[in-house]
């Protein structure tokens, strides 16, 4: 309804001019709210967030918009007063929203939105769903708040005679990870915080690759995607960031040379395999006589560089203890491309050899920092580790960083980020005797500054920062240090909070393009009910003093709307997860073909919860007077996921003609509501009752 | 009462594995009055069995029972169900329209499901039905209430 009477608006102002456009618009009402939102997994606070017309808008010039865009490498050009913002996606896509035009242009094509922004005062306020939308994000909206996913949104392959290109274009830059899998041979590129709509299995043609897959795991507003590429024995690989375009690419073929690609500047980064078929670690490997630009030279790291700094240069390291450093001897000598031992399959499987290793480095990654620099981050399995340092003046620049004790689980890798001044980061297991040691090789262009640390808001993630500004003159040329981890991981948005003594989560069933069951004899539509039921007990619910979270509140799916509807389950145990509520309560109405069924059941899926699905049980049927069909032990999806008591109410059936004409009176909704409430309290003891 | 009385006829039913006489295979309807399930009896083959068996029975499900038996087909026209076996699963592909929407209830949608994990699960061996839609693993149908990304058994309803 809304939709369609902005459309009409927007066609009256065309033909009526611009003035009185402007002072339809200005008459439009925004509503502040605190609802939160998270862009590719980060929460954005905005100064001025509004919903308008049961969407949520923000002013151009918000610092939240500015943010989001960031957060996806986009741009926005817009000037105080005039009638159109340009948004500059990060392919270099322009996207264009025009005051007064219920349309926004995508690269040229035009995209119907539900309204028009509009400008109120000096601020031109953007609706911000469509404008995610047109950034290529996967928007999924819950009661509390909005979640704009960045997308792997196509993956395809080509190959010619000398190796196979992987292409998977992501809707922002990608801080992507890569993992081999040795067993089943697959290289595996995994995107933390990605969504896809490319799901699926192709085969893959030419000589290097068998298969590609494509996966989503994990909540839907904090999912990760993984494709996963099965490799022919014997093929070289290599993933790298493509320039210019959020892609990144995997590449692979039987000639290492042809992992790198005829243009250089593609040539950013690979993952070797330097194992073929070793089960195990070589204890003393033999080092390797295989080139590699990455690696710190051999003999510099053989004369000893003065070892009198702790901290690395600007570091801010570690705030727990400084364990003993470790001796900043001479680093053993000796290039890498020394044989690892074969990856395990999941990261933080018990690694496959006996070997009493305590630490090891699980997964990489590179991403740019905002300030202009990169950030390579090793996620290790346990901590504290002690690290030694080296640098070499200005012209080599080379920097290099021994992580003791460590191992490094999967293959040598070089990676570099897309940042002109670093040509490659080596990631090697130096040494696995008689300590192991994992070296970190940086070959700039430029002077480089290297902070290293722990990373904030993580467990088990080392930070090492690379910036673009030379050192000072001064500054230490070696120094050894230690990085612990003190603070508990904060969670991901979208994720479990301590339960909420005093919060209820209501579920009103179906809802948006999903109506549900229906009666059009007696003109019901469950999606409506269940939303009139849950409006109603969350009013009982807050006159006894709880606190309510809905999973959705008006009439639209609470998944993504445009995604795959087979999150929309998981969508609603989130809101109730990531709210802390104390229990759970999801509200239908039944059908059945069979027309004589009636009554209300209510279904629970742990054998614990069965005694709250007899409470709301006895206290409905004592409430709505219809028939008592029992508590039911069924799979339902929303009982199972949910991390709370949790019950499914199938309060009547719409399908027969007596229940039927009950769900006609507001009275009997009313009734029903009350019974539902009357259940909660009975069964948690009141919102003030401890845990 | 007529819902609670067919509720305990059909629920007495354990959830175990039922060894089928040669010959003979049992395919669970639903019963168009109370939703219980209504096992009919077909005579079959005795050297059918394995996946042979199991594509009889979809077969024989989506089809419906012959006239005169008071039991329903709740997939709607246009169902397919391809179904494979390995181990003691069935892994059934759901296709048709129920993969773009399901507009029922949450009874109807249960004694659906059911009356296909307890048809296959008469195979002999099959103790458990991983249900695809399209080819994928779904969370649930589009509109639907019944989790199908894990396998569905005989204890995953109502009782
Ligand atoms: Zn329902």
């Amino acid at each position: 309804m809304i939709r369609f009477g902005a459309v009409v608006l927007c066609a009256a102002m065309a033909l009526s001019g611009l003035a009185l456009g402007v002072s339809q618009a200005a008459g439009v009402l925004v509503v502040p709210t605190k609802a939160k939102v998270y862009v590719a997994g980060r929460e954005v606070a905005f100064q001025n967030l509004g919903i308008a017309y049961n969407d949520p808008v923000a002013p151009a010039n918000d610092p939240g918009v500015r943010t989001m865009l960031d957060l996806v490498q986009a741009q926005m050009t817009w000037q105080p007063g005039t009638r159109f913002a340009v948004v500059t996606r990060a392919d270099g896509t322009l996207i264009t929203l025009t005051v007064g035009s219920a349309a926004l242009s995508v690269g040229g094509t035009s995209v119907a939105m539900p309204f028009a922004p509009f400008y109120k005062g000096d601020d031109l306020y953007l609706p911000l769903l469509p404008l995610g939308k047109a950034l290529q994000l996967g928007v999924r909206g819950f009661a509390s708040g909005y979640v704009f996913v960045p997308q792997v949104l196509a993956v395809q392959a080509h190959s010619d005679g000398q190796r196979t290109v992987i292409a998977m274009t992501t809707s922002a830059p990608a801080a992507y990870r890569t993992s081999y899998d040795s067993h089943k041979s697959e290289l595996n590129v995994i995107f933390p915080g990605f969504g896809t709509d490319a799901l699926g299995t192709q085969p893959l043609s030419g000589r290097d690759g068998r298969s590609i897959k494509v996966t989503e795991n994990g909540p839907p507003g904090y999912p990760t995607t993984t494709v996963t590429v099965g490799v022919v024995h014997g093929v070289k690989f290599a993933a790298h960031r493509a320039s210019g375009a959020p892609e990144v690419e995997a590449v692979l073929a039987k000639n290492e040379s042809a992992l790198h690609l005829a243009d250089d500047s593609h040539a950013v980064g690979h993952v070797t395999r330097t194992s073929e078929a070793t089960p195990t670690p070589e204890p003393s490997a033999t080092p390797s006589s295989r080139p590699s630009a990455g690696a710190a030279p051999a003999a510099s790291t053989a004369s000893p560089v003065t070892p009198a700094p702790t901290r690395a240069p600007s570091a801010a390291p570690s705030s727990a203890p400084v364990a003993t450093p470790a001796a900043a001897a001479p680093a053993p000598s000796g290039s890498p491309g020394i044989t690892v031992q074969p990856e395990a399959t999941d990261i933080g499987s018990p690694s496959p050899t006996p070997t009493p290793i305590q630490i090891r480095v699980t997964a990489l990654s590179v991403a740019e920092i905002p300030a202009g620099g990169t950030r390579l981050t090793l996620t290790m399995s346990g901590g504290p580790v002690n690290f030694e340092w080296h640098r070499l003046d200005d012209p080599d620049n080379r920097f290099w960083l021994d992580i003791h004790g460590v191992t490094l689980q999967g293959p040598t890798q070089t990676l570099t980020s897309a940042l002109p001044f670093v040509k490659e980061i080596h990631v090697s297991q130096f040494a696995l005797d008689p300590e192991p040691v994992v070296r970190i090789a940086i070959d700039p262009t430029q002077p480089i500054d290297v902070n290293i640390g722990p990373v904030a808001q993580s467990a088990n993630q080392m930070g090492i920062e690379i910036e673009r500004q030379p050192p000072a003159s001064d500054a230490p040329r070696a120094g050894v240090g230690t990085v612990a981890w003190v603070a508990v991981a904060t969670p991901p948005p979208i994720t479990h909070t301590a339960t909420q003594r005093d919060l209820i989560a209501i579920d009103p069933g179906h809802g948006g393009n999903d109506p549900g069951a229906s009666n059009s004899g007696y003109g019901l539509v469950e999606k409506e009910l269940t939303l009139q039921i849950a409006l109603r007990l969350k009013q009982d619910l807050q006159r006894m003093g709880w606190r309510v979270v809905m999973t959705r509140d008006s009439d639209y799916e609470v998944g993504d709307p445009n995604g795959d509807d087979h999150q929309e389950l998981q969508a609603r145990c989130d809101v109730a997860n990531a709210a802390g509520a104390r229990v759970f309560v999801s509200v239908h109405v039944n059908s059945s073909v069979a027309h004589s069924l009636n009554g209300t059941t209510t279904y629970y899926w742990r054998p614990a919860d069965k005694t709250f699905a007899q409470a709301v049980q006895n206290s409905v049927v004592l409430a709505d007077g219809i028939a008592d069909d029992g508590v039911k032990r069924n799979d339902f999806y929303v009982v199972k996921h949910t991390d709370m008591p949790a019950v499914l109410v199938e309060t009547a059936f719409l399908s027969n003609s007596a229940d039927a004409e009950q769900l006609t009176r507001p009275a009997f909704l009313d009734k029903l509501a009350q019974g539902i409430a009357n259940g909660i309290m009975e069964f948690t003891g009141g919102p003030n009752a401890p845990l | 009462m007529a819902a609670m009385l067919a509720c305990a006829a059909g629920c007495a039913k354990k959830p175990a594995q039922v060894v089928q006489a040669p010959g003979h295979f049992t395919v669970d309807f639903v019963d168009a009055g109370t939703e219980a399930l209504a096992p009919v009896e077909y005579t079959v083959d005795p050297n059918l069995r394995g996946p042979g068996l199991a594509d009889y029975a979809v077969t024989q499900l989506l089809a419906g029972p012959s006239t005169g038996r008071d039991a329903v087909v709740l997939f709607p026209a246009g169902t397919t169900l391809d179904v494979s076996l390995q181990g003691d699963m069935a892994t059934v592909d759901l296709g048709g329209p129920l993969t773009k929407s399901y507009t029922g209830g949450a009874e109807d949608e249960s004694a659906m499901f059911k009356s296909l994990t307890y048809t296959l699960t008469n195979v002999e061996g099959i103790a458990r039905v991983q249900v695809l839609l399209a080819g994928k693993k779904r969370a649930a149908l589009p509109g639907g209430h019944m989790e199908l990304d894990e396998p569905l058994t005989r204890e995953s309803f109502a009782q």
